[in-house]
């Protein structure tokens, strides 16, 4: 099939989507660096608040957040605006509503761990400010996918992903408002696990894994021959995901070591999936892939801890509660995301500087390898690596060395990732700036 | 191979794909070439729909084959039939990519 009818005009583009301006994603790529570099300063410098009588919820809480909402959601929603084109065949809606949404979602964040920190009681402000800007967020989403020509089984992960933050949202808004007048959650444990996944598998996890299928795959040259493995990976964390939210929220956790045993078959068929795509590639590792391996590492690191605690073989208790997550936030999805953050930035900024015409043979652009440190990349992935298993074996014994030294590892990565970063965007200032539209519009 | 499609070929082999460091002909991006008296035809493929680099990639071919095309218009037909894979990675395609 050909794009063009004839007589065809003389170059046939039409049917490429426009990226948006370079403005929109990289405002939350630059956020979200400086939010994770802020969460991995103070866990360096107060992993002793997170034991035993020195436990400090508030501290922890606006912690979480910074990682959650700041470094993971913030990123996310960057590479959902960016990669529109790409995943949905459109450009994203609205493009000055979600610039809009930005300010309010940082204001928001900022304000809601402010208060959190200070021991404010005002948290309800910013959190409103947080929950508006998500709405517009998830309203644009949804308008540009219903603008979408197909959605391809990346996008449908995606359907459901965005599906999932909508439910995280509305549950969180309704367990704040029945705090204290008890009415809609008998078990606000349960309410709260059901909270939590639907945030960490729903939201975080399926974007992660629709995403993963078409950039690890684009990225490594590899050409998926079966998507098998990924569709039950799908079905698996569906029926996983559904049957532990409904069962936590409403019938007392009965079930949930087979909710677990659901999203860890999940997890296998994925990571089948992900091995099929890495056994076809045409490419060397690059820090890039080998994140993405570090990614799937601590995933199946987070899968056992959470079969683990389902089935009652690790104790209930704050400690392992938060190797679980750790092993989630920091083992399986900031890999993940920074991998493909190598790639997305240095390839932003090539185009709003090289993707200019005219184009000329004997000046030739350079490479996007050519905007950021390889060298850099794979230090920052060496400091990782060890953060991931020192941080989970940490919170696991207890122990407050062993911690500190994972959290200074992840110090020391998120330092070496803002400062490769702040190099690549070095190319974007000195010819410049961001503002304005697309390099080729 | 005449000098003119040669001539042709050699400027498509100048436009590389930015972030593999492949030009498109030896990604197996070019589907077809015809040359007439009046016009240059390139039938050209992207590895993917919507690829974020589609645009870049057929402005830069765009400008090669201006660039000899003399008096010649030059046109750029987009194929999706069939779809890119990695299959079609030449020969010096794949052995840049595994030394790379």
């Amino acid at each position: 099939m050909s794009m063009t009818a004839a007589p065809a005009p003389p170059i046939s583009a039409a049917g490429l989507a426009k990226s948006p301006p370079i403005d929109l994603p990289m405002r939350h790529f630059v956020s979200a660096a400086v939010a994770f570099w802020i969460f991995a300063a103070a866990l360096a410098g107060g992993t002793g608040r997170f034991f035993g009588f020195d436990f400090q919820a508030k501290w922890v809480l606006g912690l979480v957040h910074i990682m959650t909402l700041g470094w993971i959601t913030m990123t996310m929603f960057g590479a959902i605006i960016q990669l529109s084109a790409v995943l949905w065949e459109t450009p994203v809606a609205w493009p000055g509503a979600v610039r809009g949404a930005w300010w309010a979602f940082t204001l928001g964040l900022i304000g809601f761990v402010a208060e959190l920190w200070s021991g404010g009681s005002r948290y309800w402000i910013p959190a409103a400010l947080l929950f508006g800007a998500v709405v517009v967020y998830l309203a644009c989403f949804v308008r540009t996918m219903a603008a979408a020509p197909r959605l391809d089984w990346t996008a449908r992960h995606l359907a459901v992903s965005v599906s999932c933050l909508a439910a995280v949202v509305t549950l969180g808004f309704l367990m704040a408002w029945d705090r204290d007048r008890g009415v809609l959650f008998r078990d606000t444990t349960g309410a709260l696990i059901a909270h939590v996944h639907l945030a960490l598998v729903g939201w975080v996890t399926l974007t992660v894994v629709g995403v993963s299928y078409r950039l690890v795959s684009m990225f490594a040259l590899s050409h998926i021959e079966s998507k098998t493995p990924g569709r039950l990976a799908l079905a698996l964390a569906c029926a996983g995901l559904g049957g532990l939210a409904l069962d936590g929220l409403f019938f007392g956790r009965r079930l949930m070591p087979l909710w677990a045993g659901l999203l860890a078959g999940a997890y296998l068929s994925y990571a089948w999936q992900m091995r099929a795509i890495f056994s076809a590639r045409h490419r060397r590792i690059d820090p890039a892939l080998a994140y993405t391996l570090l990614a799937l590492v601590g995933g199946a690191l987070w899968t056992v801890l959470g079969v683990l605690l389902a089935c009652g073989m690790l104790p209930e208790e704050s400690h392992v509660f938060a190797a679980y997550i750790y092993a989630c936030l920091i083992g399986w999805a900031t890999p993940f995301i920074l991998g493909q953050i190598h790639k997305i930035v240095p390839f932003l900024v090539w185009l709003h500087i090289f993707g200019r015409r005219p184009w000329s043979a004997e000046k030739p652009p350079p490479k996007m390898t050519d905007l950021a440190s390889e060298r850099l990349a794979w230090a920052e992935f060496f400091a990782v690596a060890p953060a991931v298993l020192l941080g989970v074996a940490g919170f696991l014994a207890e122990s407050r060395l062993v911690l500190e030294a994972g959290s200074l590892f992840l110090l020391a990565g998120a330092t070496l990732y803002v400062s490769n970063t702040a190099f690549t965007l070095s190319f974007l200032v000195r010819e410049g700036g961001w503002t304005g539209t697309s390099s080729r519009s | 191979m005449d000098r003119d499609k040669l001539a042709v070929l050699t400027a498509l082999r100048a436009v590389v794909d930015p972030e593999v460091g492949l030009d498109i002909v030896n990604m197996g991006l070019l589907y077809g070439l015809e040359l007439t008296p009046a016009r240059i035809t390139a039938r050209l493929t992207l590895t993917s729909r919507g690829c974020p680099l589609g645009e870049t990639i057929l402005g830069m071919a765009q400008d090669a084959l201006e660039g000899v095309a003399g008096e010649r218009e030059v046109r750029l037909v987009l194929s999706w039939d069939p779809p890119w894979s990695p299959r079609m990675l030449s020969e010096a395609g794949r052995r840049y990519l595994d030394g790379y």
